[in-house]
């Protein structure tokens, strides 16, 4: 019942004029970017961040979600009508979106990505509002000690989690930390990398890294690939009986995948969108099916992305551990407004968090309308030019930037980390490890610090309480897993042979 | 013609990153147990950055590298414009500055007409002034800080 008052005064708060009318901009902001294939939802966010610093921290946060639902419920268009994923996350959907899309039926597989969209973020929206105050409250009781080793367990499935190399991921996490701890400590005044110049002093904001290794490195990625748009003819828009039935299943076993993987931290989308996928091809009375134009080929790894982008929030407003690559950018509207992420938010700002909740179930309405209704615009919008696009595109983000500080230095910063990002990606790095390390690695050394001056040098410390002997062995677990599966796989090997 | 594997590539990378680190932090004290010193987390991730560029480079994976299609003007100009952005704001204003980095951008492309041009960039600048400038307010002056243009 509790719940239920606290999600009514949130929807209170949220159903003014103004919070309705930022939330419907964000949802067609955040889709209109999103269709677009060279801009996915990290760029459309931080195009969108800037915003972030002149509105109140209720409204800031209502259109940047918006935005970030809307680009990923975006991002499948492209995907099915051209086979260019915006993201990595809806890669999965060109397997059998495009097919479709071939046969005259891309209409149709749009119609299904927004209904188990739908689906996904509804599951996840259910979820953030049953768990996120409970974990929260749960770490309320964390210490140093605890912090430090949640904080490990999250580096853990970040490096594990993920479809990349591991020792990539690794030194993507390291490269995050030591960009983190650039500028001056905090506690004792004294300065560590800052390379010569003062204004990195008080360190790297997260928006410049943000929009360098996403937004800029994207742009130069995509101005060197050839975008035609060649769309095929949309013959019919509403699904058939026979393929509701498969796509509401599908959707709400992709649904539980999607909210399990958004819940660890750092896992993300994409892993959920990929195993959703395998799934449904196993559990498929005809896998043949697949790779040609399947529904719960688009189905599953659609409602998947979307309840795990929802359920990313749980780690980000719950413990102030970032759920995706995304997620740092939330913290970051909270910090702008000097609102301190972690256990203590949802306890300080209980009207803060239940109006959140309320705007993404109103955002997902919206964009539940907006994608299903309007199909035609968004197809128009694909055809909108490059010459259009970037230049305002490139000014935008200038101009975010530049108003982080006042300093025209920080847009040198952002096309330093644009140009290192396209070099990672052409190395095929993985850049979320980055940007979470960046986001944590402070807290993790500050923590760590802390437990060993408290117990003086003593490491059992860290083996002192359940709760982080629990993270530690979780983590060495999740660390040690691909090789214990390695072992455990050929010993029953052995045993049939 | 020689293979490059990019995991060597990447090895090399980070190898080289993790000496720098480790002589960049040499510095910075380590501390002991009890009291870490701020050179503890760089001197680790050094060494770490290192162990990683050697366990690569022990066990490389197969993806060759094949430096990607570059279009070299357009990227030249894209960087171009962030620098000029980031030289003239301050002391041209937001007016001239978007004017100016428009036109810039879209010389991006080629077989673009210079009235349309001229048309997209001033229509650029217009929204842009009206979105941050008016509705939002953001600090930043309109015009160049020459006395007989802010006259205007």
């Amino acid at each position: 019942m509790d719940i239920l008052n606290n999600f009514i005064t949130g929807a209170v708060d949220i159903l003014t004029w103004k919070n309705f009318l930022w939330c419907i901009s964000g949802a067609f902001l955040g889709t209109a970017l999103g269709v677009l294939p060279g801009i996915g939802p990290m760029t459309a966010m931080t195009l969108i961040l800037p915003l972030a610093f002149y509105v109140d921290p209720l409204t800031a946060l209502v259109i940047l979600s918006a935005t970030y639902a809307g680009a990923i419920y975006g991002g499948s268009t492209a995907s099915i009508l051209l086979n260019l994923p915006g993201t990595a996350a809806s890669s999965v959907t060109c397997i059998d979106g495009y097919p479709m899309s071939l046969k005259g039926k891309g209409g149709t597989a749009m119609m299904i990505t927004a209904a188990t969209s739908f689906i996904g973020a509804s599951v996840g929206i259910v979820l953030i509002v049953s768990l996120a105050p409970v974990v929260a409250n749960l770490a309320l009781m964390f210490g140093p000690t605890e912090y430090f080793a949640l904080m490990l367990f999250a580096f853990s499935a970040i490096i594990t989690v993920s479809t990349e190399s591991r020792i990539k991921n690794f030194i993507m996490l390291a490269l995050g930390i030591l960009f983190g701890i650039i500028g001056t400590d905090a506690n004792s005044g004294i300065l560590r990398f800052n390379l010569g110049f003062y204004q990195l002093n008080d360190g790297i904001s997260i928006i410049l890294i943000t929009m360098g290794l996403f937004g800029v490195a994207e742009i130069i990625h995509k101005l060197s690939t050839d975008l035609n748009v060649d769309i095929k003819k949309i013959s019919s828009i509403w699904p058939t009986k026979d393929e509701w039935k498969l796509a509401i299943p599908s959707g709400l076993r992709g649904s539980l995948t999607g909210s399990f993987f958004g819940i660890l931290p750092g896992a993300g989308p994409t892993i959920s969108t990929f195993v959703s996928y395998i799934l449904e091809k196993k559990i498929s009375k005809d896998s043949t099916k697949f790779g040609h134009g399947a529904v719960e080929g688009i189905a599953a790894p659609e409602a998947a992305n979307n309840a795990a982008n929802q359920t990313a929030y749980i780690p980000t407003l719950a413990l102030g551990i970032p759920g995706d690559a995304a997620m740092p950018l939330i913290l970051a509207v909270l910090m702008i407004h000097g609102i301190q992420p972690g256990p203590g938010f949802i306890a300080t700002n209980p009207d803060l968090f239940w109006a959140l909740c309320a705007s993404f179930v109103l955002g997902n309405v919206i964009l539940l309308i907006i994608n299903s209704g309007m199909i035609q615009l968004w197809i128009k919008v694909l055809e909108i030019p490059y010459t259009v696009l970037y230049p305002s595109i490139v000014i935008l983000m200038c101009i975010g930037a530049y108003t982080v500080n006042n300093s025209s230095f920080d847009i040198l910063i952002m096309l330093s980390f644009g140009v290192l990002g396209y070099l990672l990606k052409i190395l095929s790095f993985n850049l979320t490890p980055a940007i979470i390390g960046f986001v944590v690695g402070p807290g993790i050394e500050e923590h760590f610090r802390r437990s060993l001056t408290i117990s003086q040098g003593d490491f059992m410390t860290f083996f002192s309480s359940t709760i982080s002997t629990v993270f530690l062995v979780m983590s060495v677990i999740i660390l040690i897993w691909p090789l214990l599966s390695r072992v455990l796989h050929l010993t029953e090997k052995n045993k049939l042979l | 013609m020689m293979i490059i594997y990019k995991d060597t590539v990447s090895a090399v990378l980070s190898l080289m990153l993790g000496v720098i680190v480790l002589l960049n932090s040499q510095h910075l004290e380590i501390g002991t147990l009890s009291d870490l010193g701020l050179g503890f987390v760089p001197t680790m991730l050094g060494t770490l950055f290192c162990v990683f560029g050697v366990l690569l480079i022990i066990k490389p994976g197969n993806e060759i590298l094949e430096l990607p299609k570059f279009n070299f003007r357009a990227v030249s100009i894209l960087l171009t414009s962030f620098v000029l952005f980031s030289n003239i704001i301050e002391s041209t204003g937001l007016i001239i500055t978007v004017l100016l980095v428009s036109v810039t951008t879209r010389m991006m492309y080629r077989g673009l007409t210079m009235s349309n041009t001229i048309i997209l960039s001033i229509l650029n600048t217009a929204l842009v002034v009206i979105l941050f400038h008016y509705i939002l307010e953001l600090h930043i002056t309109l015009y160049p800080k020459w006395t007989f243009l802010t006259i205007l």
